[in-house]
């Protein structure tokens, strides 16, 4: 037993003196120099300040009711009054003379509705922004609350049911050349063989939905979120361009083609544009092919390169109409 | 103890003492025992581990020796002669008991067959017993500190935490300095535990196969002896 014991206490003590060394120095973890973590407290009055004052000085504009006149009296012709709702968000300086001549014509027509003069003017542009985006549904709530007749104007304008497309064709271009496109619109549509090109996603929701928020906060505001209507329209003239449309068919519909295709930063397309859905007609073949011609032939594109995870990927819809 | 006091000797204490020293001087009261107790069942433990081994490393040659000069053929009597002072091993004090019963029985005359078989079975069983007896005795121990060991441990670290939670009440700052040499020293005592209990039960395990396996081979042989004796009172009535 004696031996056990002796054995078993050498051992402990070697284990303790063992532990006494090894743990001496118990190695302080690097944690001192993560400690300072950088944190800047970033002012964003200057963008919130721009923002309202912004909205401020559109809403003073807007009282000058240009846009109620024009489609008043544009009634008739359904093509220029879609043009001019979207100019106002951002010309509204340049719009402003022209449309001055015009205000007396409309301050006497809310009274009817409503007497106070002051209030109507203010009042009408804030609906207007919301038929735009959803002509249909949305707009008729808001509008029921301010002058009734205008409202059920507007939402006449895009009158044919037939194709939503073809307002927002004309919508676009207009943006970045706000008087001068309006001429060439007009004779786009009913003449030639518009080319309309669709750039699907974006086009469909959030470039609307961008241009009531423009109302208030411009696109400035934000400008890494997503491709303004202006940008969009640029892709599309540059696309168009180049689109040579397939002769002979009859209906738009077997010619029409939507192809999806990636860029690179710089703007040029990278890799082979793929064909996400073509007409079962005779023409579909061709009419892809000529879609991606035009993709290929017209690269690379002039587009805001901050925005590039907007653009990177861009799905377009080929389609003539008239 | 004083909890505020406690705090302070926490908040004194430097942030590089974490030394195994410092620790445990650092440590409760009640700590401070469990741990020592610890350290003491450890060397404990470990003195009857390798006592253990020796002793079952020992029984094992001197049965393999044993074995071999008693199956040699060499004759009972002279064996026992030989054996009969100092028997060397666990196999050769069962044999030396039986052999003096043996012969006790034939000195006083008291010849009843029956009566010497069983008188020689009984003494084999009484050998037997105590040999085993011998082997094992401690190993107990080792079962003990195994299964209590990592308790007692446990108590010591929850009662470490405890104290350096008042120290954290007391000192009202829950800086990771001020907690850390708390539990790093309630820890120890967990440590302590599973560092006794450990070899304990591994020990425990493996002595207590090689002293059953032992004990198996006593039976074994004798059994074999008391048969050869029965044959021996069957020839000689």
């Amino acid at each position: 037993m004696r031996a056990g014991l002796v054995t078993s206490v050498a051992g402990h003590v070697l284990l303790v003196v063992w532990g006494l060394v090894s743990f001496q120095g118990t190695k302080p973890l690097d944690a001192s120099q993560i400690e300072a973590i950088p944190v800047s407290v970033v002012p964003i009055d200057e963008v919130t300040s721009l923002d309202k004052g912004k909205k401020t000085a559109e809403v003073k504009e807007k009282p000058a009711p240009n846009d109620p006149t024009p489609k008043e009296a544009e009634k008739s012709t359904p093509a220029p009054k879609p043009s001019q709702r979207p100019t106002p968000p951002p010309p509204p300086p340049a719009a402003e003379p022209p449309p001055p001549p015009p205000e007396p014509e409309p301050t006497p027509e809310p009274p009817k509705p409503e007497p106070p003069k002051a209030e109507p003017p203010p009042e009408p542009p804030p609906p207007e922004p919301t038929p735009e985006p959803a002509p249909t549904e949305a707009a008729e709530a808001p509008k029921p609350q301010t002058p009734a007749p205008k409202p059920r104007v507007k939402p006449r304008p895009p009158r044919p049911a037939e194709v939503a497309e073809k307002p927002k064709e004309i919508e676009r271009p207009r943006t970045p050349q706000q008087q001068a496109p309006e001429t060439k619109d007009d004779a786009f549509d009913p003449d030639r063989i518009a080319a309309l090109l669709d750039k699907r996603e974006p086009t469909g929701s959030t470039a609307r939905s961008d241009q009531p928020a423009s109302f208030g906060a411009s696109e400035a505001v934000n400008p890494s979120a997503r491709l303004s209507q202006s940008e969009l329209d640029a892709l599309r003239s540059q696309v168009q361009r180049c689109w040579n449309v397939p002769i002979g068919w009859t209906d738009p519909r077997e010619v029409t083609v939507v192809i999806r295709f990636r860029l690179n930063e710089d703007g040029s397309v990278n890799g082979t544009p793929q064909v996400i859905e073509f007409p079962a007609s005779q023409y579909g073949q061709v009419s892809a092919e000529s879609a991606i011609r035009a993709v290929m032939r017209c690269g690379p594109y002039q587009l805001p390169a901050e925005k590039y995870d907007q653009w990177s990927e861009v799905q377009m819809r080929f389609s003539p109409q008239g | 103890m004083d909890p505020v006091a406690l705090g302070q000797a926490a908040l004194d204490a430097p942030a590089g003492s974490l030394s195994f020293m410092s620790l445990f001087m650092q440590a409760h009261i009640v700590v401070k025992l469990v741990m020592i107790g610890l350290i003491v069942a450890s060397v404990w433990s470990w003195a009857i581990i390798v006592d253990k081994s020796l002793l079952y490393s020992r029984v094992k040659r001197q049965m393999d020796r044993f074995e071999k000069v008693f199956w040699s053929g060499q004759s009972l009597e002279d064996l026992y002669r030989s054996l009969a002072n100092r028997p060397g091993s666990a196999l050769a004090a069962i044999f030396v008991a039986a052999m003096r019963e043996w012969k006790r029985s034939f000195e006083t005359g008291a010849r009843s067959p029956i009566g010497l078989q069983t008188r020689i079975d009984k003494v084999l069983d009484v050998t037997i017993a105590r040999e085993t007896e011998r082997l094992e005795s401690r190993l107990l121990f080792l079962a003990t500190v195994g299964s209590a060991g990592p308790f007692i441990g446990l108590f010591g670290t929850v009662w470490g935490i405890m104290t350096s939670f008042q120290a954290i009440a007391a000192s009202k700052n829950t800086s990771l300095a001020v907690v850390a040499p708390g539990i790093a020293e309630a820890l120890m005592a967990t440590a302590l535990g599973l560092l006794a209990a450990i070899p304990a039960v591994i020990a425990y395990n493996k002595l207590s196969s090689a002293s059953s396996k032992i004990a198996g081979r006593m039976e074994g042989f004798a059994d074999e002896f008391s048969a050869i004796l029965s044959r021996q009172i069957d020839e000689r009535a």
